[in-house]
């Protein structure tokens, strides 16, 4: 079974994509919102891959806050790097190569998401591509 | 010859019996039992078994069985047993053991079980169609059984069959019955012309019309008059050339309510051929239309909204043209100048000045442009967050991902939720367009601050008591004062600033204090809570309309959304200020507002 993490502040959002993956995908899915927390997770393999939302509210790190971004880096800085794919609603057309480019990142997926299926496919074309 | 007829007498009794016990019982193992008691009374028959065939299946069932020397399986695949033989070759069979050795030994059935003495063994049903074998065995050298006994057992075999047959169909009509009676969906039966014949307990639930009230009557007591009779027409056509229909109606209950209902009506064929009847089954769908019809009406809102930003971004447009036409003014100018140069000193740094002006002209214009765009980008990002948790739960719900009826309405709850939230989001961006477009009017006149701080504890003071917080004012020197302002604009920033205070504090007070500095020519107004407090990252930036410091970063949000930059929009627009201060997180929030006095207009 795919293990996802799941980084998503917003109430619904959070509660739909966990139904969407566990239910459409099959995956089983942990969401945390600390920091700290994310980074031991993904250093210790817990998952397979991480879904990753750009503006977060409500993550702090050393007092400041943080955003999807930074958490990304933090991620990728690691030596056990594990696939990221990012979840925004930043729509312009430059936004997904920029993010992409700042962060390095696998894959971008602008909300809202239109078809479920087809975002299923997508995150397992990206952990097919990254084995 | 008596005892012949005597023996025939016996056995139409024993028919009789078999064909009465059909009705007597209740079900299959019921009349096993009862034909079983018959047998016994005709000869031995202590260990007897039924055995059905299920030819789909090829598997034979042993759906009775009383055999006290030997344990008889519930089923078992078609083997080679002495049942399989009768099945086989369609003919009672008398397996005495010297018959049985040589069906042995010509390995056409092997012993399966505890080996009996005789066994006997009839096929039930008719040589096209053979249901199953009637079995009696004997373990015990006193009881030999003799053709007499197989002549016996033929005699009452097809009478025996056709009841089991009568008895099965019978299950499977009950059954039928029970799914139609208790199922979800309304089930409506009418007869060629309409006229109900059969409603189920569904169809009253929903309608309010009862199992009398609607015999008799026509489907078209549901009419509500919204679907044109072109539509019945349709409806009618499709059903009497054979074919099913399928739809959506919006009907009118009997207590005079509307409500929708999707439907499958389809006729009833019977052997010949002919249609009889017509049957509708439709479920209740009035939950769901609702939901489309708020989802329909938030993305004609939307789009409204969109409009309002892209004639913003065109006002930012005409502003660059007017920077431009500017600039070349400038270039024609310096031309001029050139041609002035030697004897125009002074003129020379006139013109630098000149130039210097329209070059900070060009950057605010530029910034303005720069601000507009971004805040279209930010917009997008706002809507698009709630608008995709409406369209995910839809599209859950559509593909019906629930797991339980409570699970389908937290859907339609999540999804409506969100609606409320994109509204709110739309409500906001507008009110911010608004007010950095000027367009907001502020109608000021001299208020007393305490007729305004009474008004917003009259209004809150409840909410803070369910959290069983404090909520109260002090005037410096208990002087109560007057502030040029606009009235609603002042209750709805305090009425903001108040509810935040409320929202972010979970024990302990909030305060409200007021104080005039005559001399200075203002008056100021604190709300401090011993809330959460802010995080010294944030402090700075908790005012804007999405735009950060430096514009290049992923333009995070303000965590409390829209509602304090607009507070600062109005507040700044009736010439006043607001700062917020928080020692940081856990240590509480105070935002200092200050208004003018009187009206600075006149004094000017």
């Amino acid at each position: 079974m795919i293990r996802a993490l799941l980084i998503e502040d917003h109430l619904y959002n959070r509660s739909l994509l966990t139904t969407v993956l566990e239910r459409k995908g099959g995956f089983s899915v942990i969401a945390c919102e600390d920091y700290n927390q994310i980074l031991t997770i993904c250093q210790n393999d817990q998952v397979d891959m991480v879904l990753l939302d750009i503006s977060l509210d409500n993550i702090y790190h050393q007092g400041q806050p943080v955003d999807g971004l930074e958490i990304c880096k933090a991620i990728k800085s690691n030596p056990n790097d594990i696939p990221v794919i990012l979840l925004s609603a930043h729509a312009l057309p430059k936004d997904k190569n920029t993010f992409l480019k700042m962060c390095g990142a696998q894959e971008y997926i602008t909300k809202p998401i239109l078809d479920h299926d087809e975002f299923i496919q997508t995150i397992r074309e990206v952990l097919k591509e990254s084995l | 010859m008596v005892l012949k007829t005597k023996q025939t007498n016996k056995l139409q009794k024993a028919t009789l019996l078999i064909a009465e016990k059909v009705l007597a019982t209740q079900n299959l193992n019921e009349l096993f039992k009862a034909i079983h008691g018959i047998v016994n009374t005709l000869m031995p028959a202590k260990n007897f078994y039924i055995a059905l065939y299920d030819k789909s299946k090829n598997i034979i069932s042993f759906p009775y069985s009383a055999d006290k020397d030997e344990s008889i399986p519930e089923s078992k695949p078609f083997g080679k047993g002495l049942t399989e033989y009768v099945l086989k070759t369609k003919k009672s069979l008398l397996a005495t053991p010297s018959i049985f050795r040589q069906l042995i030994e010509d390995n056409v059935v092997e012993l399966i079980g505890k080996p009996s003495i005789d066994w006997l063994g009839v096929p039930l049903g008719t040589e096209k169609d053979i249901i199953g074998v009637l079995a009696v065995q004997s373990y015990d050298n006193n009881l030999r059984y003799t053709k007499h006994h197989l002549k016996i057992l033929e005699f009452v075999s097809t009478q025996i069959a056709l009841a089991i047959q009568r008895k099965r169909d019978e299950e499977k009509l009950r059954l039928l019955s029970r799914a139609i009676q208790q199922n979800p969906a309304s089930v409506i039966i009418t007869d060629l012309n309409g006229t109900i014949e059969y409603v189920n307990p569904k169809f009253s639930e929903i309608t309010g019309y009862s199992f009398q009230e609607a015999i008799g009557a026509n489907p078209r007591i549901l009419k509500s008059g919204k679907q044109p009779p072109k539509f019945y027409r349709n409806l009618w056509n499709t059903i009497l050339s054979g074919k099913e229909w399928r739809g959506e109606f919006e009907n009118r209950k009997k207590n005079g309510s509307l409500f929708w209902e999707y439907g499958h009506i389809a006729p009833v064929i019977n052997e010949k051929g002919e249609i009889t009847n017509f049957v509708a089954v439709k479920e209740d769908i009035t939950e769901r239309k609702k939901v489309e019809q708020l989802a329909q009406k938030r993305l004609q809102e939307l789009a409204e909204s969109r409009v309002a930003l892209l004639n913003m971004l065109d006002d930012a447009n005409q502003a660059r043209t007017k920077a431009e036409t500017a600039q070349q003014e400038l270039e024609n100018a310096n031309k001029t100048l050139t041609q002035l140069n030697q004897q125009a000193q002074r003129t020379m740094r006139d013109l630098e000045a000149t130039q210097h002006d329209l070059k900070l002209a060009l950057d605010a214009a530029e910034e303005s442009d720069r601000l507009k765009s971004e805040f279209l980008a930010n917009t997008s990002h706002e809507l698009r967050t709630p608008l995709n948790s409406i369209i995910g739960f839809l599209q859950l719900l559509r593909d019906k991902l629930y797991e339980s009826p409570e699970e389908e309405q937290e859907f339609i709850t999540n999804a409506i939720e969100s609606s409320r939230q994109l509204l709110q989001k739309i409500n906001d961006v507008l009110d911010i367009a608004k007010i950095q477009a000027e367009e907001i009017k502020v109608d000021p006149t001299n208020i007393s601050v305490m007729d305004i701080l009474d008004e917003i504890l009259l209004l809150k003071h409840s909410v803070a008591r369910e959290k069983n917080l404090i909520l109260e004012y002090h005037l410096k020197n208990n002087q109560d004062f007057d502030i040029f302002i606009d009235r609603q604009k002042i209750k709805q920033i305090m009425q903001n600033l108040v509810s935040n205070a409320i929202k972010f504090t979970t024990e302990g007070r909030i305060d409200l204090f007021a104080q005039a500095y005559p001399k200075l020519g203002f008056g100021e107004i604190i709300v401090q809570d011993t809330g959460i407090g802010i995080p010294r990252g944030k402090q700075k930036n908790i005012f804007n309309a999405f735009v950060q410091g430096d514009g290049t970063s992923s333009r995070k949000f303000g965590g409390t959304g829209l509602g304090l930059s607009i507070t600062k929009g109005l507040t700044e627009l009736m010439g006043g200020t607001i700062q917020m201060e928080s020692e940081g997180i856990g240590k509480g929030t105070r935002v200092r507002l200050t208004f003018p006095l009187e009206d600075l207009r006149k004094t000017k």
